[in-house]
């Protein structure tokens, strides 16, 4: 495999928008090619060699191609954005939408990301091996048409509204999610091996939510009626899950198609949601969780 | 500013004037269309070029309260089509409801220099008018929304005709407005009662004020034409959308066929009937739903009194906004799409939902053929291209409609690759006219500049006229739009010139002067207008959440650009206003 290395030369304050870094754009390239692409800072065009140190030996194959970006991309948006194939890497933080609407192809990122990670993706693999903060593999605002296919990983936790209008794919979080994990889900699964705080699969018609954890505070129009029922070792996505789960229903609320989502939420951690179970933390109570979720999520910065 | 211009050796089409594809050269001073220019003339080789008057747009939805509310209600539209900023142009995008600046550039771009805004409640006027104080390049005018106002209702209730001619000459000298809009008369009041009710047909009375869609529609055409305003009512009739609806468009249609045309702005009709395609369908369900355009097209062709915009569907996405929420409530129970619906206090209400015309649905591929028949089988000069954007499909588009027009091969290479519904349940497929370069002249631009009242100085190149002109690359006489799309040819002008300016030059905008607003001060006696506003001010004590004195539009503050027409005893007067020529940037 080539390698291009993307060497950032020092942190810009505003923020760069870099969707031509992709190896579908750069195969075929030379590194002076590459050198004169043009990204947007705030407003102004630059050229790629203005921010990016580049090296390595260019490639004809975008398949054939990984992108390495040796250093803090934190202030470098849309990375990896439509990609096809190939493979990109990140060895440090990465602003906004990264591997968004990707088709193929697959994109690590060693640090942490910052929202829409994945966003509208429909293929490929994005390993986030820190945290990402919200909308990861959702969709942007207003769009009805979130994640459509693809592996999203987050080693992390992730912020709210993970998985938002996801239609197909699966995302894993090992940590916490903040609020409103997939809502409007249409299919796909989520996976999250934390605690998922409120308003889990709000508005959700298909798919799987598993949560390993804690789910703080379920949606009233969850399902309560099947609350009771207990699964062993359920399958999400074509692989078994260990342990025994709660099996909701939902949303009961969402009128086309009501109670055909499946939320799974560990019977370990959950007693709470049983009918006559402990309540529910009251209102007051939700600041210090969502503060705790926020600055865990943020900590990076 | 060139002061003056030389069109030389164009192949001029101007139906107004009977010129059909001449070669000849137009001349250009100050603005207007003269006989001769000097030989400082700045001069544009127009060889094998058309050269056609700018093109008007009759019902578009673009400024005011409605577009803005469906800006928010559509974040996602943005990301579509972005265009950043230049010299001369603003950064903006947007396609479905695109932001305001850039319904300017993109109108001009495709030849337009004039453009309607189809539906502004008089509460929400203020907002109408500060979009169209900052759009660029088009002239422009405001439709004020009137049938279902409580006012009026009250009025008919009590068959004080007089009083509703001064109310609505009160409501366009307070809203800055140009025409009278009626849409879904007494329909939208019935549904602002309970969500399942509207009115179904001419007779069907309003709940409450028990007055009919029939008074309404007489009443203010009556009142239309005893003001002598520039354009006639702008009708949106009832059940728009629902199989078998034809029979209440012809039943409407035929209200206003005896009262007398009484204005001197060239137009013959005392009744535009807007976005046909939506109220010419037939069957008694969507399963037995079919094309009824035959007879809605029969019907106009037969009547001198009724002119008709097609309100063509084009597949993709769409944004329906429209005042006549029952139409937008049935959308939404159909579709769960994202819905905005409201209650503007005693006027109007409004709907608001996004929509996706598929290719593979039934009913919306024969909608397409139902626009396109429609067109087709009517005279030009009462039936003219809109797409109602962006219930139809967006502006930006035209040019798709405009080759399936000109070529059958265009069309029916169309129709075969989407639901058989198109050909099956419509009469597309026995249809064998085309349009001729001419023929679209006249429904674009000579057709609309009539009906909208404005023929006089505008939709035609003779001497006097304003020199608002649009220049293709394509030289119709030698093209042949049924081989050859006309959508490549006619997707972006060669020049657009907006009084005497170019501002489109080779498909760039290269000049964005801001144009004025056109608004109507009609007069009525002054006993009855005293009356009438007596009356308004206690009545907007009951009805009303502001201050009769917060109702009215601060010419001053909001309507500073604006050609103000005054009415007297029958006659238009038009009182420009000087505006700085500098450029907006």
């Amino acid at each position: 495999m080539n390698e291009i290395i993307l060497t950032p030369r020092e942190r810009s304050r505003i923020s760069l928008e870099a969707e031509v870094i992709t190896p579908d754009n750069f195969a075929g390239k030379s590194l002076d090619d590459i050198e004169n692409m043009v990204i947007y800072r705030g407003n102004r065009s630059v050229r790629l060699k203005e921010h990016f140190e580049v090296s390595g030996t260019p490639c004809d194959n975008a398949e054939e191609l990984r992108i390495i970006i040796d250093g803090d991309a934190s202030r470098t948006k849309r990375i990896g954005e439509k990609m096809r194939g190939g493979e990109i890497v990140i060895r440090g933080n990465v602003d906004m939408h990264v591997g968004a609407e990707m088709k193929g192809g697959k994109i690590t990122v060693e640090g942490s990301a910052d929202n829409y990670a994945g966003r509208e993706m429909s293929g490929g693999i994005l390993h986030i091996k820190g945290n990402a903060l919200h909308y990861a593999g959702g969709t942007a605002r207003g769009k009805k048409r979130g994640m459509a296919g693809g592996t999203l990983l987050i080693d992390g936790s992730a912020g709210d509204h993970v998985g938002n209008f996801m239609y197909k794919g699966i995302i894993k979080v090992e940590g916490n999610v903040g609020q409103c994990a997939g809502t409007h889900m249409r299919g796909g699964a989520i996976i999250i091996g934390g605690n998922a705080f409120s308003r889990i699969g709000s508005e959700m018609a298909k798919g799987t939510i598993l949560v390993k954890g804690k789910v703080h505070l379920t949606t009233a129009s969850l399902g309560y009626g099947s609350i009771g029922r207990r699964v062993r070792d359920p399958e999400v996505d074509g692989t078994m899950v260990r342990g025994e789960f709660y099996e909701l229903r939902g949303d009961m609320g969402y009128e086309p198609k009501c109670g055909s989502g499946i939320i799974y939420a560990s019977v370990e951690h959950n007693e709470h949601i049983l009918p006559g179970g402990a309540d529910m933390p009251p209102k007051r109570n939700m600041l210090p969780y969502l503060k705790m979720y926020h600055s865990e999520i943020r900590g990076r910065c | 500013m060139t002061a003056e211009l030389l069109i030389k050796n164009g192949v001029v089409y101007d139906p107004t004037n009977d010129v059909d594809g001449e070669v000849m050269d137009l001349c250009i001073k100050d603005g207007k269309i003269v006989d001769k220019v000097s030989d400082n003339a700045k001069v544009i080789d127009a060889k094998g070029r058309a050269v056609i008057p700018g093109k008007v747009e009759c019902h578009s939805h673009m400024v005011g309260a409605t577009p803005t509310s469906a800006r928010i209600l559509r974040p996602e539209d943005i990301r579509v089509r972005l265009s950043s900023a230049t010299g001369v142009r603003r950064g903006g995008g947007g396609r479905t409801v695109p932001t305001t600046w850039e319904v300017g550039y993109e109108y001009a771009k495709l030849g337009f220099t004039r453009a309607y805004e189809a539906a502004v409640t008089p509460l929400y006027a203020r907002q109408a008018c500060r979009e169209f104080d900052r759009m660029p390049i088009l002239g422009k005018g405001i439709f004020i929304l009137m049938g279902n106002n409580w006012m009026i209702m009250d009025y008919l209730t009590s068959r004080e005709q007089d009083k509703i001619t001064a109310y609505v000459a009160f409501l366009l000298r307070a809203t800055g407005g140009y025409a009278v809009k009626i849409v879904n008369p007494g329909g939208n009041e019935a549904y602002k009662w309970n969500t399942e009710w509207n009115c179904h047909h001419a007779d069907d009375p309003v709940p409450y004020f028990g007055v009919t869609p029939r008074e309404i529609i007489k009443g203010l055409c009556t009142a239309n034409e005893e003001l002598c305003l520039p354009h006639s009512i702008h009708l949106h009739v009832n059940k728009i959308g629902t199989p078998g609806n034809y029979e209440v468009t012809l039943e409407e249609l035929n209200i206003t066929k005896n009262i007398e045309v009484k204005c001197d702005s060239g137009r013959a009709q005392n009744t535009h009937a807007t976005h046909l395609q939506y109220h010419a369908y037939g069957g008694d369900s969507w399963g037995t739903f079919e094309s009824k355009a035959d007879e809605i097209a029969k019907y106009i062709n037969h009547h001198d009194h009724v002119t008709g915009d097609s309100g063509n569907v084009i597949f993709g996405d769409a944004t329906t906004m429209t005042a006549d929420s029952p139409a937008e409530w049935g959308l939404y129970k159909m579709t769960h799409n994202k819905l905005i619906t409201g209650d503007t206090e005693a006027e109007d209400s409004v709907g608001i939902l996004p929509f996706l015309y598929s290719k593979k649905s039934p009913v919306h591929a024969a909608m397409w053929a139902i626009g396109l028949e429609l067109q087709l089988l009517t005279d030009p000069w009462k039936m003219f291209v809109t797409t109602d954007h962006p219930n139809g499909g967006v502006f930006f588009d035209y040019p798709l409609v405009y080759s399936w027009l000109m070529s059958e091969k265009a069309r029916m290479d169309i129709a075969e690759n989407i639901h058989p519904w198109a050909l099956k349940r419509t009469g597309l497929g026995g249809i064998d006219k085309e349009y001729t370069f001419y023929e679209l002249v006249i429904a674009t631009s000579a057709g609309p500049a009539r009906a909208m009242g404005v023929s006089k100085t505008e939709g035609h190149l003779g001497i006097g006229a304003k020199a608002n002109i649009a220049i293709w690359d394509v030289n119709p006489l030698e093209t042949d739009f049924s081989r050859d799309s006309a959508v490549d040819k006619l997707s972006s002008a060669a020049y657009t010139i907006k009084d005497g300016e170019v501002v489109v030059k080779d498909g760039e905008v290269v000049c964005a002067p801001m144009a004025p607003i056109e608004r109507v001060l009609p007069q009525v006696e002054h006993d009855i207008q005293k009356a009438v506003e007596e009356e308004i001010k206690t009545r907007f004590k009951r009805y009303y959440t502001l201050q009769f004195e917060n109702y009215m539009v601060d010419p001053e503050l909001y309507l500073s650009k604006s050609d103000r027409i005054e009415v007297v005893s029958g006659k238009l007067h038009v009182i420009p206003h000087e505006i700085p020529r500098d450029v907006e940037t």
